[in-house]
């Protein structure tokens, strides 16, 4: 049933179903010759003139949700306004060298889970303390306490079901605050093959902050770590935003000899999302500069990070 | 339609969209053969130009516009008490004030709530109470105070027509009317305006000193159903009549009152919208409609007779800050305009249901307030096509008429 000028049939019109089926592998078999065939030829034809390939390659890039994702216009490209203005916004004392000092709490009434995630915590971002919370205690009281004792974060760890599902961030003294979802937690002593962490203060990465509001969320991260990393101890904290989903991981990097490096992961990992992001610091009846809504969410290829 | 904008950063940016582009009906013949060659055409871009330099302290806080000599210029209450002049054309200072109630003390308290001009008289208001009346023909440097009225106070507007009539409202401040004629000491008796409590007892009263020009002062609204105070805090008002009697007052536990002065101290409608405060309010399409944003990105609008949200003017993603309604002065259509924390202008039309986003522009900084230029005309751009028939047109020669006189 296969027709001369090579074109496949159907053979779903064959009612003999051996025959059927006969026919159909040996299309299947031809197919997989001829693709064969035609690889080898084109890897023949490679050899001699690697150029084709090169070019071959730098054509044949897949389209991801990532790379076709919607245009947006607060991209931040070397703007000279916008450095402007953050060179004088609520995060220019840090980046003028002020050591970072935070404050880890949890939610009222926290379990034992939320005490081991903010133990991870506090392994991951140097200078940090941790607080227990007293059930009297507001939040807004909570963050008059950090101002006064020269605290320049405050995470606040929300627990429901005996579970972390939520971190607000609030940069002290003039904010903003953010709150994130948390999901896919995974402690460090789960992880196969982890390392230990030092003392030593990590690097930090931040990969796809692009947007305006990716900007802002970027230096609340960068604002939690000191400004210089102290490079022998070999630690990196990665922040990777993708699909405004952000990921979060620390390893360790090991040479191997003077060319090749390996990754150590250290960990805990988990993953935030933005919710929220508002002026100031936290109050319940302040003004949101940024809040997500499920009607915000027009297309799959729609970030705002 | 041009839009002047105003930012926490300091800068005042003017913002003129281009029309938008008639697709004209390209004949089918040319259609076929240049199919292949077309692309499509980059459209005119919006024009922003900045105006001063980036500078938290002087954050723009409120704006007004001001016809001085003929000269139509933009009035803009900064956050450390400087209040400029400004020409709309190319942004240079005209002339500057200093409002000495305003970012005082090491705490640098003191907003500007209030401001408006209205016959070459400034009126401006700060969060501790001052409301200063200033005659621009002096030579002044600062503001004239004329009269304290306490502090918590949120939000002071003069009635657009009648600019005598003063609004106040706070934090456990009711909602109080005043004659800016009295305050000043310029007249003794109130003029212009009855209310409900002229014909009552209240007149025989000693009145005390504090209430010297006051034209009429709000009353709580009844206890809830747990007979317990309900706690006043008004965040914006708007007058909705010409007559200054009708009141529109929104308020922080996000409910918007209407008050009738000639009919009663309570107000007259009082409805609950949404869930978070409402921060800011503006009359709407309409006197009959207010419009109102609250802290999240909310933005909507309130017919007053029955109290019902009418509009929900989408797209913000952050808190709408100040907005207002215009003509366009295109299309004769009224526009809803709005400036947010997302860093946007918004542009919205009123005619359909759908209440479409018509423009849209990024402008960088988080927006505070926006006035609009309704009588600016942008430039048509030149139709090419059209130019080339016009030429045809006017090379031929005039023929004239050979056609004889019979009569």
């Amino acid at each position: 049933m296969v027709k001369s000028d090579g074109v496949k049939a159907s053979t779903a019109d064959i009612k003999n179903k051996h025959k059927r089926e006969d026919i159909y592998h040996k299309q299947k078999a031809d197919k997989a010759k001829a693709k064969r065939e035609r690889r080898q030829l084109l890897k023949k034809e490679e050899e001699k003139n690697p150029e084709a390939k090169e070019a071959r390659l730098k054509q044949n890039v897949p389209k991801t949700i990532d790379n076709t994702r919607e245009q947006e216009d607060t991209f931040v490209e070397d703007d000279e306004e916008v450095a402007q203005e953050e060179a004088t916004d609520e995060f220019a004392q840090y980046f003028s060298g002020q050591t970072p000092k935070i404050l880890i709490t949890t939610s009222k009434k926290a379990t034992p889970a939320c005490y081991d995630f903010c133990a991870e915590l506090l392994s991951i971002f140097p200078n940090t303390q941790f607080v227990k919370r007293g059930v009297k205690h507001e939040m807004r009281k909570i963050i008059e306490f950090a101002k006064n004792r020269e605290f320049t974060d405050m995470m606040i760890v929300n627990e429901d079901h005996k579970t972390p599902n939520a971190i607000t961030l609030v940069h002290l003294p003039d904010g903003p605050t953010a709150y994130f979802k948390l999901t896919s937690i995974t402690p460090a002593d789960k992880i196969s093959g982890h390392g230990r962490p030092t003392a030593h203060q990590p690097e930090i990465i931040l990969n796809n902050f692009n947007t305006r509001l990716g900007h802002t969320v970027g230096r609340m991260f960068s604002a939690l770590f000191p400004q210089l990393p102290e490079f022998e101890g070999r630690q990196v904290v990665t922040f990777h935003n993708q699909r405004d989903f952000i990921f979060v991981r620390r390893h360790r990097y090991i040479f191997k000899d003077t060319e090749r490096v390996g990754l150590q992961e250290l960990g805990p990992k988990f993953t935030l999302k933005l919710k929220w992001l508002q002026k100031g610091t936290y109050d319940r009846n302040g003004e949101y500069e940024w809040m997500f809504k499920q009607d915000m969410e027009t297309s799959r290829r729609k970030f705002f990070l | 339609m041009r839009y002047f904008t105003g930012d926490e950063s300091g800068l005042v940016k003017s913002i003129v969209f281009p029309l938008p582009v008639v697709e004209k009906k390209v004949k089918k013949q040319k259609s076929q053969t240049d199919k292949d060659e077309e692309k499509p055409k980059e459209g005119p871009k919006t024009q922003i130009n900045v105006f001063g330099t980036v500078n938290k302290e002087e954050a723009v806080e409120k704006m007004a516009w001001a016809t001085i000599n003929d000269e139509k210029m933009l009035v803009i209450a900064r956050k450390n008490g400087k209040i400029q002049f400004m020409s709309p054309e190319d942004g240079s200072i005209i002339r500057e004030l200093i409002d000495e109630n305003v970012c005082v003390g090491a705490k640098k308290e003191g907003t500007f709530i209030g401001l408006s001009v209205e016959d070459d008289l400034l009126f401006t208001a700060s969060s501790n109470g001052q409301i200063c009346w200033t005659d621009l023909n002096t030579d002044t440097k600062t503001t004239t105070v004329i009269t304290s009225l306490g502090k918590d106070l949120t939000c002071a507007r003069l009635h657009p027509q009648l600019g005598h009539i003063l609004a106040v409202g706070g934090k456990e401040r009711e909602l109080t009317l005043y004659d800016m004629n009295v305050l000043s000491g310029k007249t003794d008796a109130i003029t212009g305006i009855e209310t409900s409590s002229t014909n009552n007892t209240t007149k025989y009263k000693k009145q005390k000193e504090n209430e010297k020009g006051q034209i009429f002062q709000a009353k709580n609204v009844k206890n809830d159903y747990l007979d317990l105070r309900v706690p006043v805090w008004i965040t914006d008002l708007q007058f909705v009549n010409a007559e200054a009697t009708m009141i529109a007052v929104s308020t922080h536990y996000h409910q918007i009152r209407v008050y009738d002065i000639k009919a009663a101290r309570r107000p007259v409608l009082d409805v609950e919208v949404g869930k978070t405060p409402i921060k800011r309010m503006s009359v709407g399409v309409t006197l009959d409609q207010v419009l109102y944003a609250d802290t999240t990105n909310d933005f909507g609008a309130v017919e007053l007779k029955h109290g019902k949200v009418v509009a929900q003017y989408k797209g913000q993603t952050g808190a709408t800050t100040a907005f207002c309604s215009a003509i366009d002065n295109e299309t004769k259509e009224t526009v809803v305009v709005s400036v947010s924390l997302d860093r946007f202008l918004r542009v919205h039309e009123t005619s359909s249901i759908h209440r479409k986003l018509l423009n849209k522009a990024y402008l960088k900084q988080r927006l505070t307030a926006v006035l609009v230029d309704e009588s600016y005309e942008v430039e048509k751009p030149v139709d090419e096509e059209a130019k080339e028939e016009d030429d045809l047109w006017s090379s031929m020669s005039t023929t004239s008429s050979k056609r004889k006189n019979r009569s």
